[in-house]
């Protein structure tokens, strides 16, 4: 029987737990696929030839773009990310190459992330541990913000959207997302500009598309509420960086809370870092757990036998919507 | 005008009481503890603050002809209550008054152990890009035990349910029929079954030190804990040895013992430990506006001779 070389994730500079993927993955795996594991981008770019299925994510992408590139006889490319928009998707497409992707692996680590970012800013949590790093008894609480009685606009309402909604209205935070159509409390997306004035949070969770583009800017950051803090959890380029800079720095709105920047990493120098105000999380939020592997390899798994069957692979990732 | 009932408060709450007394009561006010103590023996009802500018709640102490004591605060362990019971005296607390907002605090505290976020903010603060720190994980379908499950433990509760984690409280008398919430005499048994154990239970006798070294080795290996309630819950050296050999995953600590906590205290520098030193309570929100509104409300009912609201039960000691 001639096997499928499939190139995976083996324990390796991806992310921490890679190792983990590895453990879920092999003893279930398929006689009909040949494993090969990667460790390094070295052996990840040697093995990539030979790859008809690839798993080639690396937190710092364009290693991994190269891998695709080499992979002149991939078939099928799985990853562990929602958003592939740094891949050249129609090249891709071009080549005949299926793509999935994880979608809704990390909805919940993400949710958890934004109210933990949004918690954080409220109480500025960064001041309540310098002061605990200076062993400093604090004589008032730095932030004194509240989550119940505020009203949060959520853009972009998929999976994590809905968690966000969910936890949010918990705390007693009245929830308006916005939608395709308006009704049962949402938005329609032509309607949320004129309304912007009415929210404490404006929460971004957005896919990266042309639409969602630069779709805060300067207009959107002056018809904020003075005091309202904007929370990007969608991709860096959803947001005007400077004129978000400038909007914080003259305080037209409070501040923000930034999991997500253009571009990624932040370099030391960049003028995000020092705005008061500015809370900047690193792509943390969806960074993958022990529980999101083990959802990503048992749906890896479930997806080799619709390949092997000739069945649609699932979830397939759509350029034009960007999820 | 010996017939007007004196009500005695602290100077910044007159301007919003002052304007919706009803006839029939005086009112009087201290700025500073000097003033208090010379002004409570004059009070038929008095308003005093656990912490506010120290030690306010001495002034009750001196409230020796008061009939009626109130305070907004929810942890009433500082106050003379051996008095108030001699002198047979009513004490109403503000229990509820700040739920939401402590609450809020706590799940923070429990996110920021889940998630390692402590190191994130340090890195911010370098301008450095931080790659995931090792051991963060998802709060979704893990379980928490919420020790103490009155109203700030409830908030605690619900709002860790919305993010999927499994939630067990516990009660001094639980309420039958809901396994969720368990009696004081069965969570220890129980304790390794948790990922984060958060206390919400008032300092009474009865709760001193109710965490020390055998409930910490109970816990599961990497158990968070987050404390918003008061520093006596927990034998504080017992912790700082189940952190530093590592069996404890983390702590958020709001209370402590002392408090301040002394900037040599080996808490401070115990692996994964934050101390945000006693700010749970602190909102934006009205809770001084609320707590006028219930104390108006109680005052209805003093002057009618009817039964006041919130009144701490002596012999619970909350």
């Amino acid at each position: 029987m001639t096997r499928t070389v499939a190139v995976l994730p083996g324990v390796g500079p991806g992310f921490a737990d890679a190792g983990l993927l590895r453990s879920h993955i092999e003893p279930r795996l398929p006689d009909w696929i040949d494993a090969r594991w990667w460790t390094s981008v070295e052996e990840l770019h040697a093995l990539a030839p030979e790859a008809e299925i690839g798993w080639f994510d690396l937190h710092y992408k364009p290693p991994q773009i190269e891998a695709v590139r080499l992979a002149s006889g991939l078939k099928w490319l799985n990853s562990l990310f929602a958003g592939l928009d740094f891949l050249d998707l129609e090249e891709m497409a071009r080549r005949g190459i299926q793509l999935t992707h994880g979608s809704g692996l990390t909805a919940a680590q993400v949710s958890e992330y934004v109210l933990l970012g949004m918690l954080a800013f409220a109480k500025d949590y960064s001041a309540v541990l310098r002061a605990q790093d200076r062993h400093d008894w604090l004589q008032a609480a730095p932030g004194i913000r509240d989550i119940a009685g505020s009203k949060v606009l959520l853009l972009g309402f998929g999976e994590i959207g809905r968690l966000v909604a969910r936890q949010l209205t918990a705390m007693g935070a009245e929830v308006v997302p916005v939608r395709r159509k308006a009704g049962e409390g949402a938005l329609a997306a032509s309607e949320w500009r004129a309304r912007l004035g009415e929210f404490d949070w404006v929460v971004l969770t957005v896919p990266g598309t042309a639409e969602t583009e630069r779709m805060i800017g300067a207009a959107e950051l002056a018809a904020m509420k003075r005091g309202a803090v904007l929370v990007n959890f969608a991709r860096g380029n959803v947001i005007d960086q400077d004129a978000l800079a400038d909007a914080v720095e003259q305080g037209r709105i409070a501040g923000a809370v930034l999991d997500v920047a253009e571009p990624e990493p932040l370099p030391p120098g960049h003028r995000l870092w020092s705005v008061p105000g500015i809370l900047i999380t690193m792509h943390l939020g969806g960074r993958p757990t022990p529980a999101s592997m083990k959802r990503a390899a048992d749906r890896f798994l479930v997806n080799c036998d619709r390949y092997r069957r000739g069945e649609p692979l699932q979830p397939t990732f759509d350029a034009r919507l960007g999820y | 005008m010996a017939d007007k009932a004196v009500i005695v408060i602290p100077e910044h709450l007159r301007h919003m009481l002052e304007p919706r007394l009803p006839e029939g009561v005086e009112l009087r006010t201290f700025t500073g503890m000097e003033e208090a103590l010379a002004l409570a023996p004059e009070a038929e009802i008095g308003w005093f603050e656990q912490f506010e500018g120290g030690v306010m709640f001495k002034a009750s102490a001196a409230a020796e002809n008061a009939k009626w004591i109130n305070t907004a605060g929810v942890g009433i362990d500082a106050f003379r209550t051996d008095l108030m019971i001699e002198r047979g005296q009513i004490f109403t607390n503000g229990v509820g008054l700040r739920s939401d907002t402590i609450a809020d605090f706590a799940v923070l505290g429990v996110l920021t152990l889940s998630r390692r976020f402590a190191p994130v903010l340090r890195a911010h603060d370098r301008r450095e890009w931080a790659r995931a720190e090792k051991g963060s994980r998802q709060l979704a379908g893990s379980r928490a035990l919420i020790l103490g499950y009155g109203s700030i433990g409830r908030a605690i509760g619900d709002r860790l349910r919305a993010f999927g984690v499994e939630v067990i409280g516990v009660r001094r008398s639980p309420d039958d029929g809901d396994p969720s919430v368990i009696g004081a005499e069965s969570w220890r048994a129980r304790l390794s079954e948790f990922d984060w154990v958060v206390i919400a239970a008032p300092g009474t006798a009865e709760t001193k030190h109710m965490l020390g070294a055998a409930e910490f080795a109970a816990m599961k290996s990497g158990c968070g804990i987050v404390n918003i309630a008061r520093g006596s819950l927990i034998d504080q050296a017992a912790l700082v040895e189940a952190l530093e050999s590592g069996h404890l995953g983390g702590a958020v600590l709001d209370a402590t013992t002392p408090e301040p906590l002394p900037a040599d205290d080996p808490l401070w520098s115990a692996p994964n430990v934050v101390v945000t030193g006693h700010i749970a309570g602190h909102g934006q929100s009205d809770s001084t506006e609320r707590a006028v509104e219930r104390f108006l409300i109680n005052l209805d009912h003093y002057l009618k001779g009817e039964p006041l609201e919130h009144v701490v039960d002596f012999s619970r000691g909350y």
